[in-house]
């Protein structure tokens, strides 16, 4: 699910592969846990925690640079500072599996340190969410 | 002198509290049901993991309060009152009248990822014969 992580304006930054459109109704129910049991709440802020400050990179280049950059992946180059071949790789990974996304994200956004490490965390919550956010037959 | 940038890394360590009704015990199947998990959730194993924290951590609470290293002679009510909040003391008083079961344990942030949440998170799990207050530490 990670695809490339990397240091940018002195801080970690994460870009994710991952299915699109994944609610949190949907997420819960995939893990088969109530909204409002313990495992619902805790769940439901891992999940919060994952998508807060997120950039889907596709959305960002189509909306606000499009006639800036030629290209998907010379914009992945040039605004987002990442090596020809992740960008162009990044690019070809959304012509391949349709219906998913490239999300980027700083860590240590969201104002809770011991959550976002939780969450981030392969041996915590990361593998959770690569089991329904993560992208199937990916290579 | 010498500076960071970064973050300081830190260990850290918490304690809990749980009542079970009186008669009742600490069983997986309640702990279960208390969270919000059965049995086809894919993240039973995380929270059979929390249960299994939980249990291994936690002594009859009057002999741990009396040896516990952050209780320097003080008396058993000095020292819950020094320790947990006014609503929690309440609820361990009304537990001794009735005869309930208390358990006072310790987690740590220095185990896994999942007992470095737990041990940095605040939280309570109510359920209808077993309750476990975590609330009194937390970053």
């Amino acid at each position: 699910m990670i695809y490339y992580e990397y240091k940018k304006d002195h801080n970690k930054a994460y870009i994710f592969h991952v299915v699109k459109n994944i609610s949190k109704g949907r997420f819960l129910r995939t893990m088969r846990v109530g909204r409002n049991s313990f495992a619902g709440r805790l769940l439901s802020r891992v999940y919060d925690c994952f998508f807060s400050e997120t950039v889907d990179l596709l959305d960002e280049y189509r909306v606000y640079h499009s006639s800036e950059y030629g290209s998907f992946s010379e914009f992945l180059q040039k605004k987002y500072c990442l090596p020809d071949e992740v960008a162009v790789e990044g690019e070809d990974k959304l012509l391949k599996h349709k219906n998913t996304a490239l999300l980027w994200r700083k860590e240590h956004v969201t104002g809770d340190y011991n959550l976002e490490m939780f969450t981030m965390s392969s041996d915590g919550a990361l593998n959770i969410l690569n089991s329904v956010l993560g992208v199937r037959n990916e290579n | 002198m010498k500076i960071k940038f970064d973050f300081v890394t830190n260990s850290s360590s918490t304690c809990f509290v749980v009542v079970l009704k009186k008669g009742q015990e600490f069983k997986e199947d309640q702990f279960m049901k208390c969270v919000g998990i059965n049995k086809k959730s894919p993240v039973y194993p995380m929270f059979l993991e929390l249960f299994k924290m939980f249990a291994s951590n936690m002594e009859p609470f009057d002999a741990a309060v009396a040896s516990h290293h952050w209780n320097k002679g003080r008396q058993w009510d000095v020292f819950i009152a020094d320790v947990f909040s006014a609503d929690l003391v309440k609820k361990i008083k009304l537990a001794k009248e009735r005869g309930d079961s208390l358990y006072f344990g310790t987690l740590s942030s220095d185990v896994n990822a999942l007992e470095t949440f737990v041990c940095c998170d605040s939280f309570k799990i109510e359920g209808k014969n077993v309750y476990i207050d975590a609330t009194n530490s937390s970053w």
